[in-house]
């Protein structure tokens, strides 16, 4: 299966060259389309401090669709739906703009990023969008209230 | 019950010498241009107030006459009806069919004419209206109990009491009638009768046909109306299917963003993307010191016998797949061509430096690779390699001979690409100098064969990196419903409305962010949304506030697929069928 052919090369790649901030690894041994990635908040964000769990499923056709990114960890983020769901809306993980050159440690790479510096014209909690840019002592104090309270 | 439809009054002339009755009466009507005649047959002007006669399509006629009553009777007011009016002492004969005929006055008088009229040989009875000072204006059948044996029916007075005045006239001899003395000179006996005979026509007037008759115009006009709007809009559709399908054939349309299905790559068109070894741009990322040596030196003997071999071991690999594939590759007479020409000029400007030359070519090899996705569908031309040896080199050189003299290399730059690829974009392997076989899309994205094409011929067919179409220009991979027309249209539309919003809403962030920017940045987003949902792909959609509603808890989101065009009922298919685009 050439899904699991070029997963597997990933994670290996991964796992030589890890990016900081970030650790992923198989859910289990015997499925290598389901990951855990954890992702330490980066100094100087409002989520520093916090340490937040992620799923990443790997669809069976990929790299021809996109992976799927979702915090399992509550986040108070632009880009990460305010529900039990937890999806992270990434650019690059929309279906018709992903490519399948895109690896899966670019895509945590950017996920890390918006932590750093979340994507006010893709988000999806537009009502958090609005106060980042309006208001960002408003949404910084709620930001770490919430990795305060859920990302210990 | 039946209803006159028509009334006729004529004069009639019975001649003296008759003295029994011809059932028929079947005398001779007086010269009219000396007598008179009328004819009523404006609904307006009458009513049938009593018929028994079910059938209709009879008529009734006789002999226009005033019933007898008392003398004393004040319903015989002279006003309304002359003393000299035809009685039926008038009549020639007793046995003869008669119409009577009276003023409606009141509910009396009209029950008193009508017993005086039972004892007569009546076929109908016809009464009219009077001025209101006559008459309390009441049904003269109003509280009768019993049904008459003969047919009811009322004049308008403005016809009937002028009617009433002839019939006076009629009651003489043929000499005291009116105009008599004229009708003497045309030579009318003296001694016959002149009388005004009336004939009734009438028709059934049962409700129902009528009324299925309107139903059935109702239908008909319906019908029409469903039948002239149903080939006005297939009328549009057709026209909007034929641009759309020129527009497809002309490549504006992006058929994979419109969402019908899946469009993949028919094998045919596969087998003519072109499959060749991929030969690094500088080999110095796989083979630094022999690219090295390739790149500066001048022809030498050394690479010459090292392609050789390597070519030699490795003619069996390409070969499966060329077998397997059943291509065998060409090199289209008009590339050669257009080669040589073109590129002889190049490679001598700049003959070491492969790279460079692939910079400045990239340009004009997306000519020559379109080109050559149409002309490998003719693999007529004679430089074709034979099966048994169907490796060949895609080489810009512009020496003309492929095979037998081996070109140096390092005159031969490796074929020309669009991009720098140096790994597959699917399983991430790099690309290995002279060995790997690669196989490249019309936009010159190159990928393993093995890693493309089940993704093309199953899943898509776009490019995967650039998202461009693989199929050829004008080729129409679908058959173009109205559903697809239909989204096409619409999509066409979200998007222009998009663009103009987001150019609007980047216009207004530059000034300001207040509410208005608020606004147009919510348009945004909705046309995106109908947009998403268009394409039935995931889309994430608001179902409303979350459950509290309450601060801070936001929008609530689910997740939900857009289905659309799967199970519709089957009226909507017909609704479709007959109303093409009717939304
Ligand atoms: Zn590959
Ligand atoms: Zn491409």
């Amino acid at each position: 299966m050439a899904a699991v052919k070029r997963i597997t090369k990933e994670l290996a790649e991964f796992s030589n060259n890890p990016v900081p901030g970030v650790s992923a690894g198989l859910a289990s041994e015997d499925n290598v389309f389901k990951w855990n990635v954890i992702l330490t908040g980066p100094q100087g964000s409002p989520y520093s401090g916090g340490v937040f769990t992620l799923n990443l499923i790997l669809p069976t056709e990929y790299p021809f669709k996109p992976p799927t990114l979702n915090f399992t960890t509550k986040i108070y983020h632009p880009n990460v739906s305010n529900d039990d769901k937890g999806s992270m809306c990434l650019g690059v993980l929309r279906s018709d703009s992903w490519k399948p050159s895109c690896k899966i440690v670019q895509v945590l790479e950017m996920a890390a990023g918006l932590l750093k510096e979340p994507n006010v014209d893709d988000a999806v909690e537009t009502s958090i969008a609005d106060e980042y840019k309006n208001n960002p002592e408003s949404f910084e104090k709620t930001a770490r209230e919430w990795t305060r309270k859920y990302a210990k | 019950m039946s209803a006159a439809t028509n009334f006729n009054f004529s004069v009639i002339v019975i001649p003296s010498a008759v003295r029994s009755a011809a059932a028929n009466l079947d005398f001779p009507t007086l010269n009219q241009s000396l007598s008179f005649a009328l004819e009523v047959s404006s609904p307006s002007d009458f009513q049938t107030l009593y018929s028994e006669d079910t059938k209709g399509g009879n008529t009734f006629k006789g002999l226009l006459y005033v019933p007898d009553l008392d003398p004393s009777d004040p319903c015989d007011n002279h006003d309304l009806v002359p003393r000299n009016v035809t009685r039926k002492a008038n009549l020639p004969m007793d046995d003869l069919k008669l119409v009577a005929y009276a003023p409606l006055i009141t509910q009396h008088c009209s029950r008193q004419y009508m017993y005086s009229a039972e004892n007569d040989n009546v076929a109908a009875f016809i009464f009219y209206g009077v001025p209101a000072k006559y008459s309390n204006n009441t049904d003269p059948l109003e509280g009768e109990g019993y049904p008459f044996e003969y047919p009811v029916y009322y004049l308008d007075g403005s016809i009937g009491q002028p009617l009433m005045n002839k019939l006076s006239e009629y009651s003489a001899n043929m000499s005291e009638v009116y105009n008599g003395f004229n009708l003497t000179e045309a030579g009318y006996d003296i001694r016959d009768y002149a009388r005004i005979y009336a004939v009734i026509s009438t028709k059934n007037t049962n409700p129902m046909p009528g009324l299925w008759l309107f139903l059935l115009v109702v239908v008909a006009v319906l019908l029409f109306i469903i039948g002239a709007s149903s080939l006005l809009m297939h009328l549009f559709q057709f026209h909007y299917r034929r641009s759309l399908r020129r527009r497809i054939a002309n490549g504006e349309v992006d058929l994979e963003g419109l969402g019908v299905g899946r469009i993949t790559v028919p094998r045919e068109f596969l087998a003519k993307f072109p499959l060749y070894v991929y030969i690094a741009e500088n080999g110095g990322q796989t083979t630094p010191p022999r690219q090295k040596v390739q790149d500066t030196t001048a022809p030498t003997t050394q690479p010459v016998p090292k392609e050789e071999g390597r070519r030699k071991e490795r003619v069996k690999i390409p070969s499966a797949v060329v077998v397997k594939e059943g291509v065998s590759i060409v090199i289209p007479a008009t590339i050669t061509a257009e080669r040589k020409s073109k590129g002889k000029e190049r490679v001598k400007e700049k003959p070491r430096s492969p790279t460079a030359i692939d910079a400045t070519t990239s340009p004009e090899m997306a000519e020559v690779s379109t080109s050559k996705g149409l002309t490998l569908s003719s693999p007529t031309t004679p430089s074709t390699t034979s099966r048994s040896s169907p490796k060949v080199q895609y080489s810009s050189t512009p020496s003309p001979q492929p095979r037998g003299t081996q070109t140096p290399t390092t005159t031969s730059p490796p074929h020309p690409r669009g991009y720098h690829q140096t790994s597959c974009p699917i399983c991430l392997d790099d690309f290995i100098h002279q060995e790997t076989t690669v196989r490249e899309l019309p936009c010159l994205h190159i990928f393993h064969p093995e890693c493309i094409d089940p993704y093309l011929k199953s899943q898509s067919s776009l490019c995967v990196l650039c998202k461009q179409s693989c199929l050829p220009k004008g080729y129409v991979p679908i058959r173009l419903t109205n559903s697809i027309v239909r989204r096409e249209r619409l999509l066409r539309s979200i998007r222009e409305r998009s663009r103009e919003v987001a150019t609007a809403t980047a216009a207004n962030n530059g000034g300001n962010n207040g509410e208005g920017g608020i606004l147009w940045r919510w348009r945004l987003r909705r046309l995106r949304r109908q947009e998403q949902d268009l394409m039935g792909r995931q889309a994430l959609v608001r179902v409303g506030r979350g459950r509290g509603g309450g601060f801070g808890l936001g929008p609530h989101y689910r997740e939900q697929r857009v289905v659309e065009d799967v199970v519709r009922p089957r009226w909507r298919e017909t609704m479709d069928r007959v109303f093409p685009g009717f939304r």
